[in-house]
């Protein structure tokens, strides 16, 4: 389930980002005689990185909800998800709270220190978003 | 003879229409070794087409396309294109443009760098070696265009209204740079354009191409000196026939 719903945005970003290269990248590439195999490695999936960074990120956040859900319902003995419902049957609300504001932490970290910092570095290389 | 194209007809099917659209009829056409040969004609003629084809982009319906006596079946750095719109890859530095075409070849990363080098210097680009495309002006973004491809040592060079997209001023310095690195380094250049003054500046031969379906109107030798003067009184008597035979093959009242 976790490997499906992080999967699936992933593929889907990947395969948007492929689509909407500009078709003279790949036919400048042809003119040099690149091959179908370089034409992929060097091209295609260096033009759709962002594309694919964006994928993660949405994929990352999609499993790191499922994963707390899972928590929940399966009761797996462990984790901040397992947590949270353990507080609740002992009443210790605070407990709860204080798991749902580290699993908001976490989030924010991951998002603004990994997934933003990379993002800004590819389109500051690819000159993209700044006017 | 370095290219030869012998009845060289494309017909585009049109699915809208139910019948296909004729854009190059019959061409015969023959580039000697070192000839700067313009093609200029109206949008819709199909000089895009036919260099896409001499490329090897797209095939011809009929007729053949040689390059030194050999059918052309697919795109080739000997047929070398800059294309109008900027086609440099965005996450690569200007040096490494110009070097990813010899990595592909398979050329060691030594050579590679001594030929990289060489070319930004001959388009005068020289300290720009690890700028982005993106922080390149036009002009310049197609001078490195034109070093990629001479960097790959086409037997023939295919401009695709290479300078279109810019301004007169820019323009009229890349035609003169151009012009120069032709008389210098001897290439053989077939170079597609709609205006007629730039063919006039820069060609040995003009080609001028029918709108729908099209067809050679007028293959026209200048053997005027270089560099030429717009104004001077066989320079404007060529732009007068240019533009006389240009209002012949597309009359007013018909669809462009």
């Amino acid at each position: 389930m976790i490997f499906i719903m992080g999967l699936t945005p992933i593929i889907i970003n990947t395969a948007g980002g492929i689509r909407s290269i500009p078709p003279i990248y790949i036919k400048s590439a042809r003119m040099m005689g690149a091959t179908r195999f370089l034409i992929f490695f060097r091209v295609m999936l260096p033009a759709a990185t962002l594309a694919i960074v964006t994928g993660l990120r949405i994929g990352l956040a999609n499993s790191w909800r499922v994963l707390i859900a899972a928590e929940m319902i399966v009761g797996a003995g462990v984790g901040l998800g397992y947590a949270i419902i353990q507080s609740r049957w002992s009443l210790d609300f605070e407990a709860a709270f204080v798991c749902v504001v580290i699993i908001c932490v976490i989030g924010l970290v991951v998002e603004k220190l990994g997934f933003e910092v990379v993002e800004k570095r590819i389109m500051a290389q690819m000159g993209l978003g700044q006017d | 003879m370095v290219l030869e194209c012998r009845n060289v007809s494309k017909v585009y099917v049109n699915r809208k229409l139910g019948h296909g659209v004729v854009a190059l009829n019959d061409i015969n056409l023959t580039i000697a070794k070192n000839e700067f040969v313009c093609i200029i004609g109206p949008s819709g003629c199909g000089k895009s087409s036919l260099l896409h084809m001499i490329a090897g982009f797209e095939r011809p319906t009929r007729g053949s396309i040689r390059l030194h006596n050999e059918e052309i079946s697919g795109p080739s750095p000997e047929r070398g294109v800059v294309f109008q719109e900027s086609s440099l890859l965005p996450w690569k530095s200007v040096r490494e443009n110009i070097e990813f075409g010899l990595a592909i070849q398979g050329c060691p990363r030594s050579e590679r760098q001594d030929i990289a080098g060489r070319y930004l210097n001959i388009v005068g680009l020289q300290g720009f070696d690890h700028a982005r495309p993106h922080e390149l002006s036009g002009g310049m973004k197609q001078k490195v265009a034109i070093a990629r491809t001479l960097a790959l040592d086409p037997a023939i060079l295919l401009m695709d209204e290479p300078f279109g997209a810019l301004d007169e001023q820019t323009r009229k310095r890349l035609d003169f740079e151009l012009l120069e690195l032709w008389q210098q380094r001897q290439k053989t250049i077939l170079f597609v354009t709609h205006s007629i003054e730039e063919a006039i500046l820069l060609a040995d031969r003009i080609i001028l191409l029918t709108v729908r379906p099209g067809r050679i109107q007028l293959d026209l030798e200048l053997s005027l000196p270089r560099p030429r003067n717009l104004f001077s009184k066989e320079v404007v008597e060529i732009r007068q026939q240019l533009l006389a035979e240009l209002m012949l093959c597309c009359p007013p009242g018909q669809p462009v």
